[in-house]
């Protein structure tokens, strides 16, 4: 549910950007960075349920492609998380002020110009109390949020369904989409940068691999959660896209870019009147255990980073009083508490996180499916529950390796969306890379300093690593099939090494 | 929306909403049915035998040892197991090993193994065929087992045999379970 929570979230987010961006066309980018992230679901879906360790596309990178480029995947999710704390708090806050109307407050009365710079300082103050609320929570390890985790998310996403069902039953006009997609077309930098974008309405894939470990029978219960999630997001994306180009133009959620669902809630007859503050009620909440989920898993991946010797062993320390990373906590929160203040320098604070978010996602997504491929081959003999659909059968040191084809339309198409990112994101172009450099310098400096292989991998006992993930999640009918394998191979080895 | 104005219902937007909430009722119910859990000593049970990717077939003429080799290629379907066809011709003490087939000997053994590797290939597995000469059966058979390192020996035997043969066919069998490195399965043949 943990993950199915921030699926929710994404919509709340990026409609208005997206929309913002790509005008009447926003339907098409949906659908065009939708088909991209429904091959990176199922590459994710693959590796989550055939290795449920926390760490997600770090550690498959890892893994798949050894220490460094773990170490490259790692940097850019943990940039992607600091910014997801940013991101989501920062909209929790903008559907709060949804509701400043109906006290008779107007939001944009908090608007300050300090010479060239112009912010909402309240929206600024709410967020940055969201974030300090966050670490508080987090130092402290409140548990009880589970729960309240699932039934918000299961609120929110009968909400969602709700508000398509209602939306294109009673105020969906499809004459009004065919005239925003003729009459408003965007440019095609506008349109690049719009299906860039989209790609952050589809997150949730990282949260669902963090949690794999924690899954009793995650074998069984991953590759369903996962594609659920992946098909819901997808429609739930689109949908929404296209129901909001044909109830308002799409100028009206352009300019609530901190609250658009609530907006277009607010225009569906019948139910709108309520709608509208429900949704901002829910979409403020969902965001908030978004947020909390960037604080959570930015925590658990440096620390497992940390024990793979990426990292110091300073961030494994923990509080000696709460047993929760006190350290990673404070410091990555820190990160995306400059993160948000200089973002709301910028005339979109928004679009300025988003523009950060897409690179350091792309840049992820894009090693991950490396991970992938590189995977099946040097560890054919592991399990895997779900395969990505499309392979080719090739031999392989007496393996039938199964190549995934889709893999490789999977990568050109993140490789695209993570071009169209440099090429259109002003802000990301430069810091996305800028902070995976600094990452870089930092991790060859700590591996020089331990005397540790700068761009080979220490030795990691793998196959010990995934008999016991296996037998801890219960999952005993892959360990028997791995234990199988692996005697299998090793008899295999005896044979060739005797006929040699 | 003005208070009296009238809801107007379009069919595309409908069918959308229709196919909208279909889909997520189905993705929704999909997700949260889940097949239960497998025990461990039922998932052991159930991976052995799937882990079995070589099987011998020891064959005979007049032996009717077809059944075991539709048995056989049925055990490894699954797992596209490769089937090792072994002919075992016995040779009597009184020939050297090494002497030259009578014709007719090559011709049954063509003939047994032309007919178990039609079985083979029509259950879609890989089938390798050997001819093997041994002063007894059982060596023979514990020879191959040692060359080719099968996970499991499929074994036919008729259950009409003859007293001495009988005898002999016990003996060998016996010989066989005792010393095979691997799993063994004989399956004495309906009468």
């Amino acid at each position: 549910m943990w993950g199915f929570a921030d699926v929710g979230a994404d919509a709340f987010v990026g409609l208005g950007l997206v929309l913002a961006a790509a005008q009447g066309a926003a339907p098409l980018a949906f659908a065009f960075a939708g088909i991209i992230y429904i091959m990176i679901g199922l590459a994710y879906t693959e590796l989550a349920s055939s290795f449920p360790v926390a760490g997600g596309g770090q550690y498959f990178a890892q893994r798949g492609l050894g220490d460094f480029w773990g170490f490259v995947t790692g940097s850019a999710l943990v940039l992607d998380y600091t910014i997801d704390i940013a991101l989501f708090a920062a909209a929790s806050a903008g559907y709060a002020n949804f509701l400043l109307p109906y006290f008779g407050v107007a939001p944009d009365s908090f608007v300050v110009v300090l010479g060239p710079v112009k912010f909402n300082w309240l929206w600024l103050s709410e967020t940055l109390a969201i974030i300090s609320f966050l670490v508080w929570l987090n130092i402290r390890g409140i548990r009880e949020s589970s729960r309240v985790n699932e039934w918000v998310g299961a609120l929110v996403i009968l909400t969602e369904c709700a508000l398509i069902v209602m939306g294109f039953l009673f105020a969906w006009d499809p004459e009004l989409v065919g005239a925003q997609f003729r009459d408003q077309a965007p440019s095609l930098n506008q349109f690049m940068y719009g299906s860039s974008l989209a790609i952050i309405s589809f997150v949730g894939l990282e949260s669902i691999s963090q949690a794999a470990q924690e899954t009793r029978r995650p074998a069984t219960i991953v590759p369903r959660t996962s594609l659920a999630l992946i098909f819901s997001v997808f429609l739930f994306a689109t949908g929404f896209s296209l129901l909001a180009n044909g109830v308002v133009p799409w100028q009206d959620i352009a300019a609530h870019v901190d609250n658009p669902l609530a907006v277009l809630a607010r225009a569906i007859p019948l139910i709108g009147e309520a709608a509208g503050p429900i949704t901002a009620i829910l979409g403020a909440l969902i965001l908030l255990i978004s947020a909390n989920s960037g604080v959570m898993s930015v925590s658990r991946l440096t620390f497992g980073m940390s024990q793979f010797g990426q990292l110091p062993q300073w961030f494994q320390k923990v509080h000696p009083a709460y047993r929760t990373p006190v350290r990673t906590i404070l410091l990555f929160s820190g990160i995306a508490v400059v993160q948000t203040v200089l973002a709301f320098l910028t005339s979109n604070a928004l679009g300025t996180l988003a523009n950060m978010y897409a690179f350091g996602a792309s840049l992820g997504y894009l090693l991950v499916f490396a991970a992938l491929i590189r995977l099946r081959f040097a560890e054919p003999v592991v399990p895997r529950p779900y395969l990505v659909p499309f392979n080719i059968e090739v031999p392989w040191k007496g393996h039938r390796v199964k190549f995934p084809v889709l893999a490789i339309f999977g990568m050109a198409g993140v490789a695209l969306i993570l071009g169209m990112v440099v090429w259109t994101h002003e802000i990301g172009r430069i810091a996305g890379p800028a902070w995976v450099i600094v990452s870089l310098v930092s991790y060859i400096i700590y591996r020089a300093m331990k005397r540790m292989p700068l761009f080979r991998s220490v030795r990691h006992d793998w196959q010990g690593e995934q008999m016991r993930v296996l037998e801890e999640a219960e999952e005993y009918d892959l360990l028997e099939q791995y234990k199988t394998a692996l005697a299998s191979e090793s008899r295999w080895r005896a044979r060739t090494a005797r006929s040699k | 929306m003005s208070p009296g104005a009238e809801l107007v219902v379009n069919p595309f937007g409908a069918l959308i909403a229709l196919f909208f909430a279909v889909s997520m009722l189905v993705l929704l119910g999909w997700m949260l049915w889940l097949p239960r859990p497998v025990a461990q000593p039922v998932a052991r049970a159930r991976r052995s035998v799937g882990g079995v990717r070589r099987i011998l077939v020891p064959l005979e003429w007049g032996v009717t040892s077809d059944r075991a080799v539709e048995l056989a290629s049925r055990l490894g379907r699954e797992q596209h197991a490769d089937i090792y066809l072994a002919y075992i011709i016995e040779i009597p003490r009184t020939r050297a090993l090494n002497a030259p087939l009578q014709e007719k000997e090559s011709e049954q053994a063509r003939q047994t193994l032309r007919c178990a590797e039609q079985i083979v290939k029509l259950n879609r597995l890989r089938a390798i065929t050997l001819v093997e000469r041994s002063r007894e059966l059982s060596e023979g058979i514990l020879r191959l087992a040692g060359e080719f390192q099968p996970d499991l020996i499929v074994i036919g035997v008729p259950s009409l045999y003859s007293t001495v043969r009988g005898l002999m066919g016990m003996i060998t069998l016996e010989t066989i379970m005792r010393r095979a490195p691997c799993e063994v399965l004989v399956s004495k043949m309906p009468g």
